[in-house]
């Protein structure tokens, strides 16, 4: 994770978070969770004996009266009679009490159970969160013990063209292994891209004889333009989200409808994407995907994403290219990425949906000439590998795919 | 404190370190001051449940029903009415408590604070005067 052709500053972390406060802090979150504990099993020992007392209550009324042992002073008992089985003074609270019968005491107690059990649940999730807190502290100490160093580097656009420097780039912000991954296939993509555009008119004709017959397959999907809307407004969710908002389209498995793009170009954060991507079942497809929606993704979602006005075209192109090949405006790169996620007709774009919220406000509606022949496919943006079946296999054509 | 930097006598000195003690000591009270805020303020929350527990209860019962009232070590017969209205000022009663209790602590809490800048100032200070002298 050295930054090799760039000034920038390495902080070891243990600088940052000293293990020791860490430590001392995840020792304090613990004593906290285990306070609560001892809470909870007193909460939870009132839940049983207000169960216990149910039942009681509830066999009294059964006898006109019970033959007991009644405790007398400290250490005797007499035999003794219990009578007026039905009749209960029940403590309300406070210092009040009610006379009730049996049943209606039995009313109460559920009633006080059900406050009971409320107040369980409500410990449970605090000490849940306490145990989270208390995890990320120690693997936070776990970390800065071992010295790992947090890098920071200046970002230059000009530079960061140069693919050659995308692992230093994303290993100096300090990004996942993921990211650097996106990192790299954005790279990919973007060199791709630059060939297409040599490329040129070519790669048009290609493209948009992938995006008829993907349009072919995928369908009709005019119903699934409205749920893209529908997507889009779900701005804000993330991966757990996709998965419900985009099953929700399921019988479109290989909608790549407008749909798509536009939850695409709204769903934020590419990491997300990626983790959409690595959850997708398909198998193959998560590898080409990466390139098509990390690149994608990153360029939408990444500040210094270098091209990120010709990703924003090209994802517009990609969403809609997903089966139905949309393309219009940059059939260069557009038709690359069709091609490309040609073979993943069934990929979900997820990672379309995942990231995007700032990119495309208006670039839908581009599309609208393919858009029709898109399919909500929400399912699919989980695997979003198909942004554009085409770029993708055309990236894994020349990359030798990923 | 109208210490300057400039003061490097020793005199000066150990009267601005008596007044970061004083400051000190004074934010430690506030401190306490604010965990007892929240005690009690814990306690009256636990109260207030209670209190609109038994009011629903009380809502529930019929009017023939006797409720009772413990008084120390005696059970007083109670009228439903009068028990339903006393529960309810008490309800009221605590809810005032807790509202005083919240704008108190905001109150501390805005204290601590200032206390907080004034001690880190005359910190600051005193910094200053010993990196000069």
């Amino acid at each position: 994770m050295a930054a090799a052709t760039r000034k920038g500053t390495a902080t070891p972390l243990g600088a940052v978070f000293s293990p020791e406060e860490t430590r001392r802090a995840v020792a304090r979150v613990t004593e906290a969770a285990a306070g609560r504990r001892a809470e909870l099993a007193r909460l939870q020992g009132f839940a049983a004996d207000n169960a216990a007392l149910v039942s009681l209550v509830q066999r009294l009324p059964d006898e006109l009266s019970h033959e007991i042992m009644v405790p007398f002073g400290g250490a005797a008992f007499f035999p003794g009679r219990l009578i007026h089985t039905n009749e209960l003074l029940v403590l309300l609270g406070e210092g009040y009490y009610a006379e009730r019968s049996a049943k209606q005491t039995t009313e109460i107690l559920r009633r006080r159970g059900m406050e009971l059990e409320a107040q369980v649940e409500a410990m449970k999730a605090t000490i849940a969160d306490f145990e989270a807190e208390a995890k990320f502290f120690e693997s936070t100490a776990a970390e800065a013990s071992e010295g790992l160093v947090e890098i920071r580097e200046e970002y230059d656009e000009g530079t960061e063209i140069n693919s050659s420097t995308l692992d230093a780039s994303s290993s100096a912000t300090g990004m996942s292994d993921k990211n650097r991954v996106h990192a790299q296939i954005m790279a990919r993509l973007d060199e791709l891209e630059m060939e297409e555009k040599e490329a040129g008119s070519s790669s048009e004709e290609d493209g948009e004889e992938d995006e008829e017959d993907e349009e072919e397959d995928a369908g009709p999907s005019e119903d699934d333009e409205e749920e893209g809307d529908v997507l889009s407004d779900d701005n804000d969710h993330q991966n757990a989200s996709f998965g419900a908002s985009f099953s929700g389209s399921g019988r479109n498995d290989q909608s790549h409808g407008s749909a798509q793009p536009k939850s695409i170009l709204k769903k934020p954060v590419g990491k997300e994407i990626l983790k959409g991507a690595s959850l997708a079942p398909s198998a193959r497809t998560p590898h080409s995907v990466f390139p098509g929606q990390a690149s994608i993704i990153n360029s939408e979602i990444q500040l210094p994403t270098k091209k990120a006005v010709s990703f924003q075209d090209d994802n517009k192109h990609i969403i809609g290219s997903s089966k139905s090949s949309p393309l219009p405006q940059c059939p260069e790169y557009s038709s690359s990425l069709l091609k490309v996620s040609s073979d993943n007709t069934s990929h979900e774009r997820k990672i379309i949906s995942s990231g995007q919220k700032q990119a495309f406000t208006g670039s839908i509606i581009e599309h609208d000439a393919n858009m029709s022949t898109f399919q909500p496919s929400k399912s699919e943006d989980l695997q979003n590998p198909a942004i554009s079946p085409r770029p993708v296999s055309r990236f894994k054509m020349q990359k030798g795919g990923r | 404190m109208a210490a300057s930097s400039s003061s490097f006598t020793p005199a000066a000195v150990r009267e601005m370190q008596r007044d970061l003690e004083s400051q000190a000591n004074a934010l430690s009270k506030i401190q306490k001051d604010i965990s007892k805020n929240h005690q009690v303020r814990k306690q009256y929350t636990i109260q207030v449940g209670e209190n609109e527990l038994v009011l629903k209860e009380l809502e529930l019962v019929n009017e023939e029903a006797n409720v009772y009232k413990l008084i120390g070590p005696v059970l007083v017969k109670q009228d439903l009415a009068e028990a339903k209205a006393n529960v309810k000022k008490r309800i009221e009663y605590i809810s005032a408590e807790l509202k005083r209790m919240d704008r108190a602590l905001k109150d501390l809490e805005e204290k601590q604070n200032s206390k907080k800048e004034s001690i880190f100032k005359l910190q600051q200070q005193m910094q200053a005067v010993q990196a000069k002298a």
